[in-house]
């Protein structure tokens, strides 16, 4: 990503961000440029959306040295660096929640380039099958995130309406402008269970705080299903904490498949080395949430 | 050969050198963090240097009579678990080289991934329990890998 400084033929200067991919051998997650900039010109139309303005997108990578995706420039640091800073995190949290809540509002017709899939649950069988394939893909067994694939299976939660994800919604993906915060970084977006960016969130602030999310989690849910209007028996700490693990495949694929790459010597870098790391924590969070939630579920059915 | 000083002592002097000499003399923002991860990086290889021959070979000295217990109560052969069983088996090593030992290590994985999905598939609880004890044993090893971890470029 980097700042553009133009000035038109006409006199005219503007400032844009241009988004562009890493060199390949030291990249350590995929994404695709065209899909990201046809999902940002919809998203654009979208009301009550909060995201930069896509402007101009060049496919050509023989031009900026990549595919480059041109936006509106907004002024403001990350939320991220906001709350690093000292923001109320309490006036925050409600904050944050409505613009998840945002995105689980848009439906699918609003964002035609996103394939939808048939179902809710075609689509998280699908997801299922990326955590077992991901439990299946490292060159050495890998026994904790085998045993996540399993049980995710094993406790399937009841489906909602399948809507838009980010699925990289955290703060550090949202700028604190002024005039209004604005989501970034969509190029991982997808239709699937609304639920997911809330578990993302979890996880990843999990790693990286503050977790709004911990302030007050009934609150913060309460308040999720109020601007969403899905009932108490869709999003509860059970599904949330469900979803914290479902919903990190992408990331942990990207971690995973670079680690592999270089276990089979294709791929360097000391980021990939570090980024083991990362693979461990996820693994720590995602057994304790396990555990945690067989006790949840244990303790339901016995008061039931 | 010379080992002492031992191996998890030069890289923990590495790591020592990265974080008290080169990183305070860097300004460019994008090296710093590099270093960074380098640092940490370091520090680790400098754990895993010192025990992981250890630390194999002890998880791999557990995952064994777990596997058998799960293959005798819910994954009688065939099955996914009594194959990965046999594999173990017929692939433990004394060797003290780290690449035969990192085999015989994804054999146990293997083999304790297989009696996990097993016990879980077949609803027994404390089986899975019993499984769930021995990946913890490995998450405690993965903490204990990062001593001092920080994301870089947040220090």
């Amino acid at each position: 990503m980097a700042r553009v400084d133009l000035t038109w033929a006409d006199g005219t200067e503007e400032t844009l961000v241009m988004r562009g991919d890493p060199p390949p051998d030291v990249a350590t997650l995929e994404s695709d440029r065209d899909a990201e900039w046809a999902l940002l010109e919809a998203l654009s139309r979208v009301d009550g959306l909060s995201v930069p303005k896509a402007r101009f997108y060049c496919a050509d990578p023989s031009i900026f040295g990549t595919k480059a995706i041109f936006m509106e420039f907004v002024v403001g640091g990350s939320l991220q660096a906001a709350l690093d800073g000292g923001l109320d995190q309490e006036a925050t949290a409600e904050r944050f929640i409505d613009l998840v809540a945002a995105v689980a509002g848009v439906e699918p017709t609003q964002v035609p380039s996103l394939h939808c899939p048939p179902s809710w649950d075609d689509y998280i069988d699908g997801v299922l099958d990326r955590w077992h394939a991901l439990a299946r893909s490292h060159p050495e067994a890998q026994p904790i995130t085998r045993y996540l694939a399993a049980w995710l299976r094993k406790r399937k939660p009841a489906p909602l309406p399948l809507r838009l994800q980010h699925a990289d919604l955290q703060a550090g993906n949202v700028v604190a402008a002024p005039d209004g915060w604005r989501i970034v970084d969509w190029e991982f977006a997808r239709i699937g269970d609304p639920r997911e960016d809330l578990g993302y969130y979890n996880a990843y602030s999990g790693a990286v705080p503050p977790n709004l999310s911990q302030i007050d989690l009934d609150r913060f849910l309460r308040r999720f299903r109020e601007r969403t209007g899905f009932g108490e028996d869709a999003v509860n700490p059970i599904t949330f904490g469900y979803f914290t693990v479902l919903s990190t495949v992408t990331s942990v694929e990207g971690l995973v498949a670079a680690s592999g790459s270089m276990a089979r010597n294709e791929r360097r870098g000391i980021p990939i080395s570090f980024n083991t790391h990362l693979i461990s924590i996820g693994s720590r969070n995602f057994l304790e949430a396990v555990q945690a939630l067989e006790a949840a579920i244990a303790a339901a059915e016995e008061a039931a | 050969m010379i080992t002492r000083p031992t191996t998890q002592q030069v890289l923990e002097d590495c790591a020592r050198e990265v974080r008290e000499t080169l990183m305070p003399a860097l300004t460019d923002p994008k090296l710093r963090v590099t270093l960074e991860m380098l640092e940490q990086v370091l520090a680790q290889c400098a754990l895993r240097a010192g025990h992981e021959m250890a630390w194999m070979a002890e998880e791999i000295a557990a995952i064994e009579p777990y596997v058998q217990q799960v293959v005798a109560t819910v994954a009688a052969a065939p099955s996914a678990a009594a194959d990965a069983l046999t594999a173990l088996r017929s692939g433990r090593t004394d060797s003290l080289h780290l690449e035969d030992r990192s085999h015989e290590y994804h054999l146990a994985s293997e083999a304790l991934s297989c009696a996990l999905e097993a016990s879980l598939a077949a609803g027994n609880q404390a089986l899975t329990a019993a499984g769930v004890t021995l990946l913890e044993r490995r998450r405690d090893r993965e903490t204990d890998l990062r001593p001092n971890f920080f994301f870089p470029g947040r220090a």
